[in-house]
Order: C-alpha cells, then structure tokens, then sequence
C-alpha cells in the first residue's frame, strides 16, 4: 500500500517536471519526422533511408531532399509558430480559449495573402510580407477595436473584439474565394490549411520569422508572467502592463503569419499546445516557451503525418484534421477548466 | 526607510467616463503614519489608492512622493518605493506561494541584473512575516482565504518599499485571521518603518490601527484628523448615515451602532 502511494508520488512529481514533457515530445517529433520521411508514394525501409541520405545519386535522394525533408522542417516550423502564438495571446488574454485562428489573426494573414495572390499572382515571395501586414493589421484593428470608447485594455473584451475581427476578416475570405472561383483549388487548400507543396524557399522566412518570435518572446518570459496577475498588480510591481500586451501582441501576429503563410489557415495548434502543456507543467513561460516549440512541431507533424496516410494515396488538408481534433479540446476546456 | 506622500488639489476620472469620482482632494501623509481611507461606498476611496499607486492619472492635481510628482519618477523607480495591494487580485493557476512572492522583486531586477541574493533574502525575510514558510511550495488556489490574503501580503512586502498602499486588506477574513493581518501591519511598520495607507471600511479596526483616519464623503474629503476626532457622533451620522457613536480606548475602541440616522435621507 505504502509502496503504491510512493510510486504515485513520484509519478505524480515526475509528469509536472518539464523535463519529462521536453524529452517525451522530442521523441515523438523525432519519431513522427523520420516515419514522415519514409512514408510516401514510394516507401523507404530504414536502411534505404539512410542509404538515399548518404548517396546523391540515390534514385530517391532528390524526392527526400528536395519534397519529403522540406515537408516536416516546415511542419516542425508552423507547428512551433502557431503553439508559441497561441501561448503569447493565451498570456495577453489571461483566458485558455484563445487562438490566433479563433482572434482572427491568421484570417488576417490569410486575407492579405490571398489579395496579394490575386493582384500579383506571379510574385510569391511577397505572399509572406503581405500575411505579416494582414495579421499585424488584424491585431491592430483587433486592439484598436477592444481599446474603444473607454480606452482600455481588458482580456474579455480582447476576446469578443477577436471574434467579431474573424468573422468579418473570414467573410472576406469567401468572398476572394468565391469571386475568384477558377482560382479554387489553389485557394481551397490555402483556406483549410495543408502542407503539401511546401519547399525550401518557404522555410527560408519561416524558420527565421519563427526564431525572432521565440527569441523575442523568451527574453521577456518574466513580463509574461507577471502578465498573468492582475493589471493593477502587475503594474503595481513595475510592470509597463500595455506596453508587454503589445509586444506580446506584435509577436503572436508575426509568429502566427509566418506559419499562415507557408501552410495556410490551420487553427487549434496554438489553442491546444500551450493549453495541454501549461496544465501539465504551470503557467510559467520560461518552461512553457521552449515545451510549447517542441509539442507544436510534434503535433503539427502528427497530424500532417495523419493527414497524409489515413485516406492514402488521397491527400486530406492538415488544418481540417487539427480542427477536428481542435473542436472537442475547445469543449474539454469549456467544461473541465472554466468556472 | 519611509517617505512623505502629499496630495494636491487631486481630481480624479475614470477614462471615458465624464465624472469626476474625487474632487480637490488635499492631504499630507508623514513619512511612517498609518493612514486609513473610510467612508461609504462609492465615496471615492479605492479610486484614490489607484492615484497613490501611479495607475490613475489625475486629471488635475498632483501627488507627489517625497516632493516629487510620481508621474515623473520611472515606472520601476516607483515600484522601489510603492506597493499597492489591490482589493481583489489574481494569481494564475498553478502558480506556487514562493513564485509569487517573487514577483515583488521584479522591479529590483534589470535587464542584465538578474536574480540576486537580496532578492532572495528578501523574499525569504517576507515568507517568514507571514508565516508562509509551511505552504511555500503549495499553489495559490489550494490555500484558504486567510493564508491567501498573507501570500500576497508576502509578495507586497517583499518589493521592500518605503510606502504600502493597502485596498481592503481584510475583506473576507474571519475575525482570527483579520486580527492577525491587522496585527501584522503594526509590525510591520514598526520593524520596517513604512508609510502604511489603507482602505478600510470597519471604523473600530481602523480607530485601533490608525494614526489618522481620512473621512471620504461623496468624492471630497470630509475629516482628516485622529480616529477620536474623526469618528464621532455628527460623522457618522451625516457621512455614513447611522446613528452610532465610538466608545473606550485607542487600544480596543467600540462602535456601537443603533440605528440608520434617517432612513429617508439619501447618502
């Protein structure tokens, strides 16, 4: 009896160590990435992996190098974004159940984009400034439209001023979409959010727009956590409360842009991350940042991995899977965590 | 280790409203007085502890800290000097009493600066205050009302300012544990000397802790003088509207309350 009681004990003192997370979510992302590279159209045993890796003139170097690698460097990327976004806005709006989908910032991003699609179809390398503006413009009206007539900041009223922002941003959406029908396809799988298609080029903003946003947001870990405490509080240990929900703000919209733009509307990956992880290790971002990297990229590989097998050889879009599983999170959190 | 507050001519707003909730409010606090803010509901109070605090800004007057206005001392200066607890404040789930506690310390750290011994003594030094030392490791939300009201007392004290602006640091307490924070207050200035001031709404627990009593009537101040002066008879009944009267001894005053003054009259 005695003895079960320890073990629990030290079970229990085991899962709130991030430690445990952090290597538990690098094995799964390991795992995901080389079964994601094997997996495909043509299957590849471990041995003929390595053998493609090591040989240029493997007859399935250039598919790995050039398709397969690229596709989970992305994924680990968006994934990163997208969770370290959510946690940023979670932080800002003291509140579980925010998401840069669900506060209209990837919309925003995805608007900006499709637009920039549509007059400039041919120059894609703007398609990544132009979803940063769209979402730094999103955030903008967002606060702009919670600061109001009063003129402050409240984490309610930066939620409802979100889903108010989204629902218009997303109307514009189908509105590009459907005005611009013979462009659909293309269109389509940028509004449902997939993967596939993505190369280098699109890592070479991605991974850098991800690695400022994380830089940036662990260097100010300690303002976010005291973000977390009320504002008169927070400001009264020396805070500057606005001036950390805008810098916080600012990086949710360009971590979340940079991942809208190479893999285009998938939401629920920064609601669930951060989420699951703060309630397995406490709200404190110095551990929550760097886990919240790694289980996004994990989960975000999981799924495009999902995606890609479960109706194989059909392709089934990334974001729509993370919405299903994103949905009944979104209600976990309804029942078990709010009052 | 304590500083004079003096106020100005203060007229206060709350943004986007077109009222002022405190009007041509004048008072000197002296450097290590135990000051309590009273009055009914409404009258003003607590939006003017977030003028003291630097959160409010007046929309005429001026408070001033050790002669100097506190719009022009630095946000984290000022947060070295005054600590505001405000009357219900949030901790994050999940987050331990000693992690609290330290977030006090945030405006003595810099950018490069980081976690030194002084904090950590002074932390140590504001868990033992408080008695804390025993749920140290537990969460905010596991603890009662008593030891949660002392954690985040902790954390006010643990900034080690000269002035302490307190929002109803009683509210929701059993008679034991507000006894106790009551207590802790008085040794708290008397060990480390800072200027204390507080909102309270019990006349006797502030008559027994105050060195003045501030009266706050519909914005404006009413009385500032000793509890003896303040809480007699004509004030309370044509402030609070009661017909009472405050009997015994500095060390345990009575109020004794017999009656709504005229029921008919609006505050």
């Amino acid at each position: 009896m005695r003895l079960r009681a320890r073990t629990r004990l030290h079970w229990e003192a085991l899962v709130r160590w991030p430690g445990f997370w952090a290597a538990g979510l690098l094995v799964l992302l390991l795992g995901t990435a080389v079964a994601a590279i094997r997996f495909g159209a043509v299957p590849l045993t471990s041995s003929e992996l390595w053998a493609a890796l090591a040989h240029a003139d493997h007859p399935l170097h250039a598919v790995i190098v050039e398709v397969r690698l690229p596709r989970v460097v992305a994924a680990s990327c968006v994934g990163a974004g997208l969770a370290l976004s959510g946690l940023l806005l979670q932080t800002v709006v003291r509140n579980p159940l925010a998401d840069p989908g669900l506060l209209g910032i990837n919309s925003g991003a995805g608007l900006a984009a499709l637009c920039a699609l549509v007059v400039w179809p041919d120059v894609a390398g703007l398609l990544p400034l132009f979803s940063f503006l769209g979402a730094l413009g999103a955030v903008l009206v967002i606060l702009l439209a919670a600061w109001g007539p009063r003129r402050r900041l409240s984490p309610l009223k930066l939620i409802l001023s979100g889903v108010a922002i989204q629902s218009v941003l997303f109307a514009g959406i189908a509105l590009v979409t459907f005005i611009y029908a013979d462009r659909a396809p293309a269109f389509v799988a940028f509004t449902v959010g997939s993967l596939n298609g993505v190369g280098w080029h699109h890592i070479r903003w991605l991974a850098p727009g991800v690695a400022v946003g994380f830089v940036l947001a662990y260097a100010a870990r300690r303002s976010f956590d005291l973000l977390l405490l009320d504002d008169a509080t927070a400001t009264s240990v020396g805070l500057n409360v606005q001036g950390t929900r805008l810098l916080a703000c600012a990086g949710a919209a360009l971590l979340a842009s940079v991942s809208v733009s190479a893999a285009g509307l998938v939401g629920f990956v920064g609601l669930v991350v951060p989420n699951a992880l703060r309630l397995a290790t406490g709200p404190h971002h110095r551990t929550l940042i760097p886990l919240c990297v790694i289980g996004g990229a994990a989960l975000a590989n999981v799924a495009d991995l999902a995606a890609r097998t479960a109706a194989a050889p059909l392709e089934l879009p990334v974001g729509a899977l993370m919405a299903l599983i994103g949905g009944p999170y979104f209600l976990f959190i309804l029942w078990k965590q709010l009052p | 280790m304590s500083a004079a507050l003096s106020i100005g001519g203060l007229h206060l707003r709350h943004p986007g409203t077109d009222r002022d909730v405190v009007r041509d409010l004048r008072m000197e606090v002296t450097p290590g007085e135990i000051v309590c803010l009273v009055g009914p509901n409404g009258s003003g109070k607590s939006t003017t502890l977030a003028a003291l605090a630097r959160e409010l800004r007046p929309r005429r007057g001026a408070v001033r800290l050790d002669g100097q206005d506190v719009w022009s001392i630095s946000r984290r200066q000022f947060a070295r000097r005054v600590a505001r607890l405000p009357q219900e404040p949030i901790a994050p789930e999940g987050l331990t009493v000693e992690q609290l506690v330290r977030a006090g310390r945030h405006a003595h750290q810099g950018l490069w600066r980081g976690w030194a011994s002084e904090d950590a003594s002074a932390v140590e030094s504001a868990l033992i205050a408080m008695d804390l030392l025993d749920v140290r490791k537990r969460t905010v939300e596991t603890l009662s009302g008593g030891e949660r009201r002392r954690a985040w007392l902790a954390m006010v004290l643990s900034q080690e300012t000269e002035v302490l602006l307190l929002d109803e640091p009683t509210t929701g307490l059993d008679i034991r544990h507000e006894w106790e924070v009551l207590d802790l207050l008085r040794r708290i200035r008397e060990e480390r000397g800072v200027t204390l001031v507080l909102v309270l709404h019990q006349l006797d627990r502030a008559a027994r802790l105050a060195d003045r009593i501030a009266v706050f009537h519909r914005g404006r101040l009413y009385l500032h003088a000793s509890p003896s002066e303040c809480l007699n008879h004509e004030t309370l009944r044509d402030v609070f509207g009661v017909d009472a009267s405050l009997s015994g001894d500095s060390v345990s005053p009575q109020l004794t309350i017999r009656a709504p003054a005229d029921p008919t009259r609006r505050l």
